[in-house]
């Protein structure tokens, strides 16, 4: 299970960074690949590529405000919630962007 | 130049007597004025309530980062203030705060970009419960400076 996904908050100095954190660590956990892209004040930090995208199971976009390169997700099924909450339950999260992904995938097999 | 050397001990203050938010948040924006961050502290303290009032800066587990961005600082920094007395407060899981961690940002994000790096990676370490757990346990400044190593 492949996760991407991107964090961005309203001001971008520190909701972004907690939901990233708490995120990577709920999928470590859990035992699933994640790569996170931050849109903050600082700009875009561990960017993703089109391809990390296309070959993901999942996006999470944990996001307050609009984000740079949305199109870039337009073929991937995603959620998206608000950066809360990705801080509040990272966990249940993580498990309900697998479940989805999993659906889907046995969605297009039959 | 690491996470915690972006911290400044003259804005850390352990155990305030502070009793509600309003108390603590004054508090903290006059520790940043006094430490050269912030050169108007009226000014400072409206971006904050500004920022308070676009969303619940208590992120759970008795922690809140309020935060403003705003041309009254001069010197983008952070100040971290434990409480005695657990304060009603806003938060992801209504439980009361006992660390408040301020940011104060800066308007030109251009000139302050290291800086700001530094913040954010200070932020993402407040996502980290075993973090939070050093915080809330911390007992001097030098304690809660040793959490973010």
């Amino acid at each position: 299970m492949k996760i991407v996904g991107v964090c961005a908050c309203t001001v971008g100095i520190a909701h972004t960074y907690i939901a990233q954190e708490k995120l990577e660590k709920a999928a470590e956990k859990l035992g699933y690949d994640i790569h996170l892209e931050t849109q903050g004040t600082i700009g875009t930090e561990n960017p993703l590529t089109q391809e990390e995208i296309d070959s993901a199971d999942i996006a999470i976009l944990a996001i307050d405000v609009k984000i740079k390169g949305m199109e870039r997700f337009q073929n991937i099924t995603k959620l998206t919630v608000p950066t809360d909450i990705a801080i509040k339950s990272p966990t249940k999260l993580i498990e309900k962007s697998v479940e989805v992904a999993k659906s889907r995938m046995s969605g297009t097999k039959a | 130049m690491d996470v915690k050397s972006s911290i400044n001990p003259k804005t850390i203050v352990v155990n305030s007597n502070a009793q509600s938010k309003d108390e603590v948040l004054k508090e903290i924006v006059h520790y940043l004025y006094e430490a050269g961050n912030v050169n108007d502290e009226s000014e400072f303290l409206k971006a904050v309530y500004k920022r308070e009032s676009q969303g619940v800066t208590g992120i759970g587990n008795g922690v809140a980062i309020p935060h403003g961005q705003s041309s009254s600082v001069i010197d983008p920094g952070v100040a971290i203030v434990t409480l005695k007395h657990p304060i009603a407060w806003e938060s992801l899981d209504d439980q009361k705060i006992k660390i408040v961690v301020l940011f104060a940002v800066s308007d030109n994000s251009e000139g302050a970009k290291l800086h700001l790096q530094l913040l954010a990676q200070f932020a993402k370490k407040l996502g980290n419960d075993d973090v939070l757990e050093s915080l809330k346990s911390a007992e001097d400044v030098q304690e809660i400076t040793e959490a973010f190593e």
